[in-house]
């Protein structure tokens, strides 16, 4: 399921320079951001239900007196009562909520022209994390940075990790054969799990094998 | 690479003739770094042995 973002667009300066803002009182501002907050969290991430009683628990129930002049402020164009009467909305946070809901629906466009694919959304949360270790036997070339990079370059770093792996696998077994006069049936062996990246697991494991060693010295 | 392997196998002093009689032929003494590598693969590094091979 998608989450509302846990944050919004704040224009520090917009907001110190509004001409509503700055003909508040310092409550009325206190009362404005809190209800801010409430809009940015709720369902439409720019109005609040016109109840004035949850308003005022909002606000930390200010007095009947106190509660009028904030409501004035409030209403005076900050925010406007809907015209069913059943909603505050405030027209900052919903042109900001229209803003990012277009660039976010741009890019969305973009990316499935770019990709050819209709299903480009929010990555969902049980994606964000890092990636998990490469397999064993995967050369450096192979590394998840090169996401975008083709089949056939795919391929082709394929087929030269090949080429890389059957040379030092025939430069081990003359190794083997040269320096530890291991048979070459049994340097064979030494490579039946082999790739080239692992000739030094290889020499390890062989190393630990105490019938071979005793072959070769 | 093989050049390097050959080179080990004929440097006696890698072989045991040296003070404390040890061999000394595992793969990292080869290539466990580039410069070791280009060190193997210098002749100037090598005419007593190879003669001597």
């Amino acid at each position: 399921m998608k989450q509302r973002a846990p944050a919004f667009q704040f224009y520090p300066r917009q907001f110190a320079g509004d001409d509503q803002v700055m003909g508040m009182d310092l409550e009325a501002v206190g009362a404005h951001i809190l209800l801010m907050c409430a809009a940015a969290s709720s369902p439409d991430r720019c109005r609040i239900d016109a109840d004035e009683y949850a308003i005022r628990m909002r606000l930390r129930n200010p007095s009947d007196e106190a509660w009028e002049r904030i409501k004035k402020q409030l209403l005076g164009g900050a925010w406007k009562l809907t015209a069913d009467g059943k909603w505050w909305v405030q027209d900052g946070l919903q042109r900001t909520f229209q803003k990012q809901k277009e660039f976010s629906e741009q890019q969305s466009q973009r990316a499935n022209a770019r990709w050819g694919n209709n299903n480009a959304r929010d990555v969902p949360n049980s994606c964000r994390n890092n990636a998990g270790e490469m397999p064993e036997g995967v050369p450096e070339g192979c590394s998840s940075s090169s996401s975008s990079s083709s089949s056939s370059k795919n391929k082709t770093m394929s087929s030269k990790a090949d080429a890389f792996d059957a040379a030092l696998e025939e430069i081990f077994h003359y190794y083997l054969i040269t320096l530890k006069k291991i048979p070459a049936c049994i340097a064979s062996l030494t490579s039946e799990n082999g790739k080239p990246w692992r000739v030094s697991k290889s020499v390890a494991d062989w190393r630990r094998n105490r019938s071979w060693r005793t072959q070769s010295d | 690479m093989k050049v390097c392997i050959d080179r080990l196998a004929a440097s006696k002093f890698h072989n045991g003739h040296n003070r404390d009689g040890k061999k000394w032929l595992d793969w990292e003494i080869l290539f466990r770094s580039e410069k070791k590598l280009t060190w193997w693969l210098d002749d100037d590094n090598h005419k007593g042995t190879e003669a001597a091979a």
